[in-house]
């Protein structure tokens, strides 16, 4: 099978890595970089209730109250979803935090002003645990990003737990307009190692215990691993990242080792924007060239994509101008909103899709996993999208 | 539409542009292109210090979600401070930004050394040198009713690879063409002045380009095929979409993405592998101006090619951007984006399959791995094919030898 993907956000990527690994040949096409390098890289399974309180369990909630959302999803039927996203993550090189296979109820990770919110799973270099603990939050100046002492004295206000602020003072070769992706690179660099294990040992040297540093999210990228383990050994205490605003060092990792994982195994990309998609393939607006394809997914919503956000209520947004589409609800009437078809159907993937409210919820995890796991099961059927993985790094590798 | 104050600072741009990776002191895209752009409107457009550390990747511009031109507002930017810069490096790049030049007279690439340093060219670059040996081609004479295809001649492959065109045009003919080669004299598309924020010469040079390649063209031909692909994406986007200049009658095509639409399957099947031991890599790379077309073609024609171990390299950008990596200022920069090439291929024996005849070289020199265009490893694959197939098969009718 010839597949197209329109989006290379989190819903596209894994749209495109599991179809690869059943066995179609995966095109992705996006006419810009996807959201992951603005997000941090938590996966949410459902964070608050309807009136917002914190869930502490989402599998039972999802069990009560999935159909109200049209999801009718057995517990088993998730844990082999969130099985299957997890090795997928893994086997790109992406580590998730927590041990056990899968966790069994929410845990709590900090905000950069100090804020604990619930998250389902995240990758292992950002702090998350079950129970706030007193902890060094530590921060640097010159990196207007991470304002310790707001976020010290929130972080004792709301969890009642101690936390020492600790500022690093800047690098000699700091530069005023270094965001957090230029510390973590001068901070993978050979000075810049040596400049952090040196100012954090300084720093720490009066802090008797063993309670975790938390460090604003610029421990490098390809070898944030490495440098958190030499940190750690250093210091003889946990050290971990609390994120930061974009562009977020955790969304960047995860992009960076998907894609190049998705490039050997052999899904190729496509820069451009799709303005029709049709029986046999999708048109390309620029180029005026057909792509073609005997399936398509899109997956353009997110933050940026400039996609479409059909609501619960069956209204069309456009999610760049927030404007409502107008459309008779039928799928083959896309064309006013910017895509053409000649009454192909598509599948439409991510977040934005459909009657959840992922913002207000904090399920967008779940959200992607549910509607990329239904377009896989839909194109490849029940049974292979059940059992069709073969060996546990996928069974197939590619084209 | 235009775009130009579109940003809304979202920092996207900045997450994937390889010099602010490597250089905590360069200030990123954003800096750069919109938000100069933003004060330049109210009148103070002051052109900022690192500007010209810009490689014109246009990797940002690719990853921008709102379309802001932010590479080619950096070439704004830089043009604001072409007359700051010393007199050396203004004559350097005059000749740097006239490849056509280079092309007619290959040995301006070998200035002796202290010439080299006055102008402040890179001694630690490894410069391009003539490829010997010649790839013998069949001759053969334009036959009616076959369809036709145009080569582009590029600067880098006429001063020093002629292999690579040879090996192009055999090939194209392989597949039933007939190939003509133009521009028939050296001209540059303007891709090299346009990197350096020579934005009015840029103008120049391509409406030059394309007087000549529209007299030259038929209009007949299928594709005009490109080796290089900063010229293919120069003459495809570039010329209409930023200097005002009509496109050309055929499409423009790269020469890998021409290949896998029209290559016969009787030409895949026909391959032989030409690793010299079968355990040798092959390594593909999609340059960064190739990127705007996709990535991931290049490495699909190397396993349709019957190659078995083939690997991307993990590189968004190798770091030589057409002349940056030759000049002495960039020439750290350029070897730092480059290097994982080098941690990335070491310890194996392989080649590298690359879509620009000065991003072989920069690899190259990197990697110490032979890195050629895809044309010629496919020509080696082919007549390896030929040979194997002696004997009691007869040689494949599609030459007629001359
Ligand atoms: S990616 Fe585009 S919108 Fe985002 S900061 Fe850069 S130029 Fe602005
Ligand atoms: S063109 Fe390339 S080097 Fe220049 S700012 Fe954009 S991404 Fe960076």
């Amino acid at each position: 099978m010839r597949l197209v993907v329109v989006g290379q956000g989190p819903a596209g990527m894994l749209t495109a890595d599991w179809a690869c690994r059943l066995g179609a040949e995966v095109t992705v096409v996006a006419a810009a970089d996807g959201s992951l390098g603005l997000w941090s890289g938590a996966w949410d399974f459902r964070n608050f209730t309807d009136s917002g309180e914190v869930i502490r369990d989402p599998w039972q909630w999802w069990e009560l109250h999935g159909r109200e959302h049209g999801v009718g999803w057995t517990r088993e039927h998730w844990a082999h979803w969130w099985t299957r996203w997890r090795r997928t993550w893994e086997a790109a090189g992406i580590p998730l935090a927590g041990g056990e296979e899968l966790p069994s109820h929410n845990r709590f990770t900090p905000t950069a002003v100090g804020r604990m919110v619930p998250v389902f799973v995240c990758p292992a270099w950002q702090w998350a645990v079950d129970e706030p603990e007193p902890v060094i939050w530590v921060g640097m100046e010159g990196l207007a990003d991470a304002p310790i002492e707001l976020a010290g004295a929130r972080f004792r206000a709301l969890t009642g737990m101690a936390a020492s602020e600790v500022c690093l003072p800047k690098p000699d070769a700091w530069a005023p307009h270094w965001s957090s992706l230029a510390w973590a690179v001068y901070v993978e660099s050979g000075e810049g190692r040596r400049w952090l294990s040196e100012a954090l040992t300084r720093a720490l040297g009066g802090y008797a215990g063993s309670s975790p540093v938390l460090m604003p999210q610029v421990l490098g990228e390809d070898g944030c691993e490495t440098l958190i383990g030499e940190l750690e050994a250093a210091l003889e205490r946990p050290v971990r990242e609390y994120p930061l605003l974009p562009p977020a060092l955790g969304g960047i990792r995860i992009r960076d080792r998907w894609k190049r994982a998705l490039k050997r195994r052999g899904v190729s990309s496509i820069t451009g924007t799709v303005d029709a998609v049709l029986k046999d393939g999708v048109h390309l607006r620029a180029s005026g060239a057909s792509l073609p394809a005997d399936a398509v997914v899109l997956a353009t919503g997110g933050l940026l994509g400039g996609g479409l956000w059909l609501s619960a209520a069956g209204e069309l947004l456009n999610t760049a101008t927030g404007q409502t589409v107008v459309w008779s609800g039928r799928m083959d009437e896309l064309a006013v909103a910017g895509i053409d078809t000649d009454g192909t159907g598509y599948r439409a993937v991510g977040r934005v899709v459909g009657g959840f409210d992922s913002d207000r919820h904090g399920d967008s995890g779940a959200v992607n996993l549910y509607t990329v796991a239904s377009a896989i099961e839909a194109l490849f059927g029940k049974q292979t999208a059940m059992e069709g993985w073969g060996t546990e790094r996928g069974g197939n590798d590619g084209p | 539409m235009d775009h130009s104050d579109a940003c809304l600072k979202c920092t996207i741009c900045i997450t994937a542009c390889p010099v602010y990776r490597k250089d905590g002191a360069f200030p990123g895209p954003k800096a750069l292109g919109p938000e100069w752009h933003r004060r330049s409107l109210t009148g103070s457009a002051d052109p900022m210090d690192r500007v010209e550390d810009c490689t014109f990747c246009q990797l940002c511009e690719v990853a921008c979600p709102v379309g802001v031109p932010v590479a080619h507002l950096i070439a704004e930017h830089k043009a604001a401070q072409l007359s700051e810069q010393p007199w050396p490096i203004r004559v350097r790049d005059t000749v740097l930004t006239h490849p056509e030049w280079v092309a007619r007279a290959p040995t301006l690439a070998r200035a002796p050394a202290p010439v080299s340093r006055w102008l402040r060219l890179s001694t630690g670059s490894r410069r391009p040198s003539m490829r010997k040996a010649p790839v013998s081609r069949p001759r053969r004479t334009p036959g009616a009713g076959r369809p036709r295809a145009a080569l582009f001649v590029d600067c880098f492959d006429r001063g020093f690879d002629q292999e690579a065109l040879t090996a192009a045009q055999a090939l194209i003919e392989v597949f039933g063409f007939d190939v003509r080669r133009i521009p028939r004299t050296s001209l540059c598309c303007g891709a090299a002045a346009y990197a350096s924020g020579r934005v009015t010469q840029a103008g120049r040079q391509a409406e030059a380009m394309g007087q000549a390649l529209r007299g030259e063209l038929d209009g007949d031909e299928v594709a005009l095929i490109t080796l290089n692909a900063t010229c293919q994406g120069t003459m495809a986007d570039e010329w209409s979409t930023f200097l005002g200049l009509n496109g050309l009658p055929v499409p423009v095509l790269p020469f890998h993405v021409f290949v896998l639409q029209y290559a016969p399957d009787t030409f895949w099947s026909a391959l032989a592998p030409t690793q010299a031991d079968p355990g040798d890599w092959t390594w593909t790379h999609t340059t960064c101006r190739g990127r705007r077309q996709g990535d991931g073609a290049l490495f699909q024609m190397a396993r349709r090619a019957g190659m078995d171990q083939v690997e991307p390299l993990d590189l968004e950008c190798c770091g030589a951007a057409g002349s940056y990596a030759f000049k002495a200022e960039h020439a750290g920069t350029a070897h730092d984006i480059g290097r994982p090439a080098a941690e990335q291929t070491q310890g194996r024996t392989g080649v590298i399959w690359v879509d620009s005849g000065t991003c072989a070289v920069h690899l190259e020199q990197l990697t110490g791995r032979a890195a050629r265009h895809p044309a010629y490893w496919l020509w080696q694959a082919w007549q390896a094919g030929q040979a194997a197939s002696k004997g009691p098969n007869p040689p494949n009718p599609a030459i007629a030898r001359g």
